[in-house]
């Protein structure tokens, strides 16, 4: 018992130490080493949110950029256009995610698995094309954030912080929680799971909306970092290649993988600045190479060697413990 | 005693198939109901409509006095149905623990502190305390079934639907689930039991029913039932079967297949000498050698993981050997790729017959005929295997997902015959069948001998083994513990080796 | 036991290597003659350019940091940049030695970070070439994904931007500006002058509208309405088309129904030589036709048969009959344009232009500032006063200074198949131009 008791306190303190250091590196860090960190954060919360969808509820969506690009509008028009603080930009932004993921589920949970996938990649298709095409948000022009050029980046570093950290105890919540048990079971089987007793609809809806809501969020501190917006970047499948590689390299399933996908996207293609024209080439031959070498990512492969888990999902009794003590 | 479930007149057809046609039985409170009946009757698709995965084309469903045919399949958990599945679903990526809880927690509404509570009496109920943190996708047939009851108890249903718990399992082990069931009606639960196994209905149930053809042929003390010349009629030869037979007596097949000709220059048709293979770290086979001869029908037999289905695979090429070697035909085959080793003429049925569910019957036929030497002669030998097994050309252009149990395994053994082979292995071919219908099989196999084909036929069951082949070889845990002729082994002596009394070191 | 310490101490290793690739990206990456203190007022993270203290002189090179679309559909704009940056650098650092800059003689180096033509990616890329290559000046180029995220990250930095290529109208859409300056056309004066050329043609003054969803359809529609208004042209609008289609005879038969003489179209090239096949097979030769946007390349013209492309009238960014000439390399326009062709395969690209002006631009911007201290860059920046390819530029109020985009049409040439003759360049008298004709009827078939 008191192995385990060492075990968690030691790992909480790590944990904890490491937020401490990171919150205070606009202090000691670079302006690049900020500017990476914000990407870095703000990657680790699309990835932990797009993980919870694909890698724990088995739906596999190619349609999150939605919600980026819901977030991103909403930054640029509630600052932009209306003169409202970033505040109110956040607010708005999970308002309208929240109903408008309510919106789309009606028809796309109708669909199951390749459908799925394909039904949500055709919904932010279709909103590229409307965001074209529709004068309230300036047609293709766009809008320049500017409000976004005086914040300081300390201030956008940790608000990327507290949102990537914050998808982290969100996905962890969720998972120890009984929706966890049940989003697993699905994951597993699907058939035998409503045979439990899982409400299936139900269940996938709320993870789609958490999902959706909070990338939502992501996406307005996503754009108050870019400062320009128009509609093909902000809806462009782009934001998916990325969130997919993240999660898929990282450790599909697992808690840790996408921070380390997010780390390695991030750093890989800074990287790769140095070969302009292969780049793309380069990123995929390594995810290529990745993924023959381990299958289950980055973390599976840790996990698989070393058996190490940071933030294991499992439920143990405390007397169990997973050493030879 | 009240009645829980009543069941009026319930049918359902699958295209021109009438699965079910007016069905009526009731279960009553606390009380275990077998249902027995020969593959095709409809069992498993009984209990799908009785948790609602299926809706009936007619009838009613009366549970706890209301018409659930309505009712969705997550409301007739919470009111208290459970089941378990026929091929264990449990939540492969899950530990064991975490199994039992999501009954608790998504059947029962309970927090995650009540559904662990419940959780562990439940493993301690099912014998599996000690493989609590183990993840449910590595554990055993036995342990899986065990898990599949413990899951469907933890959502405390009043009405528990058992769908063959014990296929496949060792005589041991069956009684293991049967005391797992009688401590659930302890509780309580109320019990519908399908099984083939028909020494659990004896011991396990309180009333049996006989479906056939979708009809409720009779119903009532399971041993009378048994005895019932109606059952007797569905089975044919249910008492033949299993009243205890002494060594050497009525050995057919053996003794009339050995007398026929034997081709006189090499006997040996395929030899394995001191095969030793592993599973990652664990040794699976252990030195083991076995000679089989052209013509006959040998018999490995052994329990759940003894190694049977390693062997056949490694002899297949599915699995490499750490050591020793396998001779065909005087060609060595160790090691070398199963497209060639099938070439060659080996042929398996695999365990769980693994038809081709989306093709028909005759494509899943051409497939066997697949290598070039085959396919010349495929048009013969497709119309020698219709010969062979009428119903599969009554049902030649359905799709073989809707065959029953048993007409998979003979489409699989038919598909084999298409190769064209010098010996057939059979893994498992009788799991799951009903014995009129093994019995058929069985004949079959020993006209096809009659013709010259060797067999390899892997079993579980000691009986049906020593009768039907000439020679016979045990495995436990991955070595031959006995062999020998099959009329000179004894039944004793091979459940002694079975079971690993060491008589014979 | 012994498991257990391995997995903590992994564990721990782990975190420290995360935290250290982080810090360490600072200092890593970039070849650039590092910091030294106090040359770059912004790297600390919080507002307030105050000029520090005078440069030191460890500096070994002035960098200037392009993000340009090194790759995707804007690249072919940086066709001709290569080349024109190994003639102008060597002009400027092997020539004239280099720079004077606190008291020291500096090459010019530019360092490329690839925007992908992705807004999103543009940002990254201006950000790692300020913060991590260090560059002294940041520059953007071609249409507003270009130019707009990079003046954003120059706002942001507080750090000299210079940007072109790109309508004034949309770049302004971002400002206003105190860091981020730019060489763009004005579109008001691109109509003006378009208007001006259909002026000099006999026609029945009926205009079409051929305009797309797009922005700058959008804006086209916009700015034609309110400059046709009031005149004694008459507009026909059939309506806005999605970019990509491929049937526009629905619209070609209402334009030729209505009788329309003069079209102007805002179409990217691939959809204007469908279209205008298209008119040739339905038998509608409109008297006038002016693109925006697209047809901007000889060999586009080519592509519309012998005869289909004559005739054709575009608003172009830059010409080499224009009579005017580079500082820094002494030579004229056609010069330039001539030595392109000798040293290239085909007509020359008119982005050369831009290019050419850029290096000219810099090169007087740092001699006159003689500092790499980032607000004075800027000052000198704004009090440019100079005579380039383009003509004599300075800054607006706006900090842009508008570059012309005169009506230009395309002509059976001698040298090539096609060639480009000025036609109107009232809003730029200083350039020569000919008379515009009408399409000719030879050219339908």
């Amino acid at each position: 018992m008191q192995g385990v008791r060492k075990n968690n306190y030691t790992k909480s303190l790590a944990i904890l130490v490491i937020v401490i250091v990171l919150f205070f590196l606009p202090q000691y860090g670079s302006d690049y080493a900020i500017s990476i960190g914000v990407l870095i954060f703000l990657y680790i919360s699309l990835g932990q949110m797009w993980n919870l969808l694909g890698g724990y509820s088995g739906l596999v969506s190619l349609g999150q950029q939605i919600f980026v690009g819901i977030g991103g509008y909403t930054a640029a028009l509630v600052t932009e256009v209306w003169h409202q603080s970033i505040a109110v930009s956040l607010v708005v932004a999970a308002g309208v995610s929240l109903v408008f993921a309510f919106i789309i589920s009606f028809p796309i949970f109708k669909m199951r698995g390749v459908y799925f996938t394909i039904g949500t990649w055709i919904v932010s298709e279709a909103l590229l094309v409307f965001f074209r095409n529709w004068k309230f948000v300036n047609y293709d022009a766009g809008y320049n954030i500017t409000i976004a050029y005086r914040i300081p980046m300390s201030q956008i570093y940790h608000g990327a912080l507290v949102i990537g950290i914050g998808s982290v105890v969100l996905v962890y919540l969720i998972l120890r929680s009984r929706m966890g048990l049940a989003l697993m079971s699905m994951r597993d089987n699907e058939g035998a799971a409503e045979v439990r007793g899982v409400r299936l609809y139900r269940t996938k809806l709320y993870c789609f909306v958490i999902s959706s809501v909070y990338t939502a969020i992501t996406g307005v501190v996503l754009y108050l970092n870019i400062a320009y917006i128009k509609p093909g970047a902000a809806f462009g499948i782009d934001w998916t290649v990325c969130m997919v590689f993240i999660v898929v390299i990282g450790g599909l399933g697992t808690i840790e993988g996408p921070i380390i996908g997010a780390v390695v996207y991030v750093i890989l293609r800074q990287y790769l600045y140095s070969f302009p024209g292969i780049s793309m080439v380069i990123l995929g031959a390594v995810a290529v190479a990745i993924i023959l070498l381990m299958p289950k990512g980055i973390m599976g492969a840790i996990h698989k060697k070393f058996g190490v888990e940071v933030f294991s999902v499992r439920r143990r009794i405390d007397e169990r413990l997973e050493d030879g003590s | 005693m009240s009645e829980l479930l009543r069941v009026e007149d319930l049918s359902i057809a699958f295209g021109n198939n009438q699965v079910l046609k007016g069905l009526s039985f009731e279960v009553n409170e606390n009380e275990v109901l077998g249902i027995i009946g020969p593959n095709g009757a409809g069992k498993t698709v009984l209990l799908n409509i009785l948790t609602g995965i299926l809706k009936p084309d007619s009838g009613r469903i009366i549970y706890q006095g209301e018409d659930i045919a309505k009712t969705k399949i997550v409301e007739r958990t919470y009111m208290g149905i459970g089941r378990t599945f026929q091929v264990p679903r449990s939540f492969e990526g899950m530990s064991v623990y975490e199994n039992v809880m999501i009954g608790g927690v998504c059947g029962r509404q309970m927090t995650e502190k009540e559904a662990g509570a419940g959780a562990d009496k439940i493993l301690a109920q099912i014998n599996m305390a000690d493989k609590r943190d183990l993840l449910a996708g590595t554990l055993g047939l036995l342990d899986r079934k065990r898990l599949e009851i413990g899951v469907a108890l933890a959502s405390k249903p009043r009405l528990l639907l058992i769908d063959e718990a014990a296929g496949g399992l060792t005589e041991s082990e069956v009684v293991s689930i049967i005391d797992i069931v009688r401590g659930a009606k302890e509780q309580g639960v109320t019990i519908i039991w399908i099984e083939h196994v028909l020494q659990t209905m004896i011991e396990g149930t309180d009333r049996t029913l006989c479906v056939a053809e979708g009809r409720n042929v009779i119903c009532g003390n399971p041993r009378d039932v048994m005895d019932s010349p109606e059952v007797h009629a569905v089975y044919l030869g249910t008492e033949e079967d299993y009243a205890d037979e002494g060594a050497g007596a009525d050995n057919d097949i053996a003794k009339t297949g050995t007398a026929q000709a034997l081709p006189p220059q090499d006997k040996t048709l395929l030899e394995i000498s001191g095969l030793n293979v592993l599973h990652g770290d664990l040794q699976a086979i252990h030195d083991v050698s076995m000679r089989i001869e052209r013509g006959h029908i040998v018999s490995i037999i052994g329990a759940n993981g003894a190694g049977k289905s390693t062997l056949l695979n490694t002899v297949m090429g599915i699995h490499n050997p750490a050591g020793g070697t396998i001779v065909f035909e005087g060609d060595d085959i160790t090691g070398k790729r199963t497209s060639a080793i099938a070439e060659k003429g080996l042929a398996m049925t695999p365990e769980g017959s693994r038809v081709f569910a989306d093709m028909t019957v005759t494509e899943n036929l051409l497939m066997g005929a697949y290598l070039p030497a085959a396919k010349k002669a495929k048009t013969e030998q497709l119309e020698k295997v219709f010969e062979m097994f009428p119903v599969l050309k009554e049902k030649s252009e359905q799709l073989a997902s809707f065959l029953s149990g048993g007409q998979r395994q003979m489409l699989s053994i038919a598909r084999a015959i298409m190769m064209n082979p010098k010996v057939v292995i059979c893994d498992e071919i009788s799991l799951g069948l009903a014995p009129v219908v093994i019995q058929d099989i069985y004949a079959k196999l020993k006209e096809l001998n009659e013709q010259g084909l060797t067999f390899i036929l892997v079993e579980q069951e000691i009986k049906r083994s020593l009768r039907h082949s000439d020679y016979s070889y045990v495995m436990v845990k991955g070595r031959i513990v006995l062999e020998g002729k099959s009329s000179e082994l004894s039944r004793s002596d091979v459940s002694d080796a079975y079971f690993g009394i060491n008589r014979f070191a | 036991m012994k498991k257990e310490m391995y997995r903590k101490i992994l564990m721990v290793a782990l975190c420290i290597v995360m935290v250290f690739a982080m810090a360490a990206c600072g200092g890593g990456g970039s070849s650039t003659g590092d910091s030294s203190g106090g040359s770059n007022a912004s790297t600390e993270t919080t507002g307030g350019g105050e000029p520090s203290a005078p440069a030191t002189t460890d500096k070994t090179e002035i960098l200037v940091g392009f993000a340009a679309p090194l790759t995707g559909p804007l690249a072919i704009f940086m066709g001709p940049t290569p080349w024109v940056e190994a003639l102008c650098l060597d002009a400027i650092n092997n020539q004239n030695g280099g720079i004077l800059v606190d008291g020291k003689q500096l090459p010019i180096r530019v360092i490329y970070a690839d925007t992908e033509s992705d807004s999103n990616k543009a940002m990254e890329a201006a950000t790692k070439l300020v913060t991590q290559d260090k560059v002294d000046i940041l520059v953007g180029a071609w249409t507003p994904v270009g130019a707009n995220p990079i003046s954003a990250v120059a706002e942001r930095y507080e750090i000299p931007a210079f940007t072109f290529g790109a309508p004034e109208e949309s770049w302004l859409e971002g400002g206003p500006y105190k860091w981020a300056t730019g060489m763009h056309f004005n579109y008001d004066l691109l109509c003006t002058d378009i208007i001006n050329m259909w002026n000099k043609l006999d026609t029945n003054k009926k205009v079409g509208f051929v305009l797309d969803t797009d922005v700058d359809g959008a804006t086209g529609r916009e700015v034609y309405t309110r400059m046709l208004e009031g005149t004694e042209y008459e507009i026909f609008d059939p309506g806005a088309y999605t970019i990509g289609t491929t049937d526009f005879t629905s619209m070609i038969s209402k334009l030729k129904e209505a009788n329309v003489e003069i079209i102007t179209a805002d179409m990217i090239t691939p959809d204007f030589t469908t279209f205008w096949k298209q008119c040739h097979q339905y038998g509608y030769i409109p008297k006038v036709c002016t693109i925006n946007k697209g047809m901007h390349y000889e060999a586009d013209v080519e592509n519309l048969g012998d005869d289909g492309g004559n005739g054709i009238t575009f608003s172009s960014l830059w010409d080499k009959n224009f009579p005017f000439s580079s500082p820094l390399l002494g030579m004229s326009a056609t010069e330039i344009a001539d030595l392109w062709q000798s040293e290239n395969e085909g007509f020359y690209p008119y982005s050369i232009g831009y290019d050419v002006a850029m290096y000219d631009i810099l090169n007087d911007v740092l001699t006159r500032a003689g500092t790499l201290d980032k607000a004075t860059l800027l000052d000198a920046i704004l009090a440019t006063d100079i005579d380039t390819v383009f003509g004599n530029l300075s800054f607006n109020e706006n900090q842009c200074m508008v570059v012309p985009a005169i009506a230009t049409q395309w002509l059976p040439g001698e040298t090539f198949p096609f060639e480009k003759k000025v036609v109107s360049s009232e809003t730029f008298p200083a350039i020569p131009s000919y008379d515009p004709i009408i399409i000719p009827a030879t050219t339908q078939k």
